[in-house]
């Protein structure tokens, strides 16, 4: 299981990945959570924040098939806190180049097994403080199910809440700030039992229809940790000198 | 947006006080003052299920109302007392008072509340807990008079109790459980090459050591992974991913 990092720069490596995203967030939020505001004909979750300024976290298994995802933005763009549901902050949001707002978190599926979800978790844990780590990202924003924050409390997360939580058309609530400390990816790290980075960033660059070398350059990656990536790139410029563009 | 309430200010700033505390008592003292401005008068987290769903009243800390929780134990009122069922059954807190009415053709389950009015206590608010661990909690917030919250105020009220259950559990659970056994250099070594099935004399020649040196770290490193074998302290090094495959 490898968490890869989209976004505009490499997202056309990503497109059946990405479709895949949108669906599955669909099944689990629409149809599994009820959130009716958010149900589409197509049977994709696809909403205003999904722009050009979104980076997803996918969560992929060694047989590339999705099993999760997460969606970053920067709090410096339009986010869900500040520009469609502002009464989740008692003061402004919080902006800056340190914080990113984190939203549809989808770890898993319940129709997947315990072990894979809980891997599932582990990963875009890991990989949420990985990416943060590479951006000097201080912290995340974002609104929590209010019955899941005792869950994250206790997982060891400092999160603030924002407001008093409130209800919304199908739960309630809580706007929420989580800081972390530099020593979190190890902890994390070592409660998963992992000893290297679960995060792959493939360069951007890559045209859209070589599909079948963007395949091969994710299969490659998820194999190598992130400091070999030089060596799959590596790896590839022979195959991409074999092709005509 | 209205202005948030004095309650609910000062129940926000401390919540930060509440999450750094390093002990229970000071928790249970971050907490008494926030809630006291909400019109409570005794609080208390206490343990209703274990993680196999057995009941098990064992962890509380907090505030109790002593007269009331000894008159509660004598009289055995756990067994009628309707907040059990309605805390197992969900997430969502509720009040004594809507408790009392919900149940009010009920004699047995109704008379918890009498008897409780009787002693002072007209009301009460009930957050049920849900620990990662699949035990279960509550955290019973009582008052010398009737609760008339706002609506933002219970979800205050519900918020802090929350971090009251979840940051006194990972307190507990902190204390309770030894600090993670990491291995040093040599010990991963020496347990990488027992895992490719090298005697003492022959890693001792290998990394320059004496045999009886190399037994020394062995021995060290099983203890600290808290295993009896050899051969269990290849395989928990491995899991932890201490070592490699």
């Amino acid at each position: 299981m490898r968490v890869h990092v989209v976004n505009s720069a490499n997202r056309s490596q990503y497109l059946d990945e990405i479709e895949a995203m949108h669906r599955h967030r669909h099944r689990l939020f629409v149809e599994l959570m009820g959130w009716r505001a958010l149900a589409s004909d197509d049977g994709l979750d696809i909403d205003e924040f999904d722009n050009q300024w979104a980076t997803y976290l996918l969560a992929i298994d060694d047989d590339g098939v999705l099993r999760g995802s997460g969606r970053l933005v920067p709090s410096w763009r339009p986010h869900m806190l500040k520009n469609l549901f502002p009464e989740f902050s008692d003061t402004p949001a919080p902006v800056g180049p340190e914080i990113w707002e984190w939203t549809r978190h989808a770890p898993g599926d319940p129709l997947y097994s315990g072990t894979i979800n809980k891997q599932v978790k582990s990963a875009l844990h890991i990989g949420m403080l990985e990416f943060a780590a590479s951006r000097g990202i201080e912290a995340f924003t974002g609104i929590l199910e209010t019955r899941l924050l005792g869950p994250v409390i206790e997982s060891g997360w400092k999160i603030t809440p924002l407001g008093a939580p409130r209800d919304y058309g199908e739960g309630n609530a809580v706007g929420v700030v989580i800081r972390f400390a530099p020593d979190f990816i190890d902890i994390a790290r070592a409660r998963a039992g992992r000893s290297g980075p679960v995060l792959v960033e493939m360069p951007c660059g890559m045209p859209v229809d070589a599909r079948h070398l963007a395949r091969r350059s994710v299969e490659l990656a998820m194999r190598l940790p992130l400091h070999a990536l030089g060596e799959a790139v590596a790896r590839l410029e022979p195959l991409v000198a074999g092709e005509s563009f | 947006m209205a202005a948030p309430s004095r309650a609910i200010e000062g129940a926000l700033e401390a919540i930060e006080r509440v999450a750094e505390a390093t002990t229970i008592d000071a928790l249970v003292t971050a907490i008494a003052q926030p809630l006291s401005r909400l019109g409570v008068t005794h609080f208390a987290y206490g343990q209703a299920t274990d993680a196999a769903g057995a009941r098990a009243p064992a962890v509380a800390f907090g505030r109790g109302h002593e007269a009331w929780r000894a008159h509660y134990a004598h009289a055995e009122l756990v067994r009628t007392d309707p907040s059990f069922p309605r805390a197992l059954r969900s997430s969502d807190p509720f009040s004594w008072q809507a408790l009392h009415r919900l149940v009010a053709n009920d004699r047995d389950a109704a008379r918890v509340f009498e008897e409780a009015r009787a002693f002072g206590l007209p009301d009460g608010f009930v957050t049920p807990i849900h620990h990662l661990n699949g035990s279960s909690a509550a955290v019973v917030m009582i008052a010398d008079a009737t609760l008339d919250w706002s609506a933002s105020e219970r979800a205050m009220a519900h918020m802090l109790a929350i971090y009251f259950a979840s940051c006194g559990r990972a307190l507990l659970t902190a204390t309770a459980l030894p600090a993670r056994p990491v291995l040093t250099q040599r010990q991963r070594e020496c347990l990488q090459w027992v895992r490719a099935a090298k005697t003492d004399w022959e890693i001792g020649a290998i990394l320059g050591l004496s045999e009886h040196t190399v037994t020394e770290h062995l021995e060290a490193a099983r203890k600290r992974l808290g295993v009896r074998t050899r051969a269990q302290a290849v395989i928990e090094a491995i899991s932890r991913g201490l070592i490699s495959i």
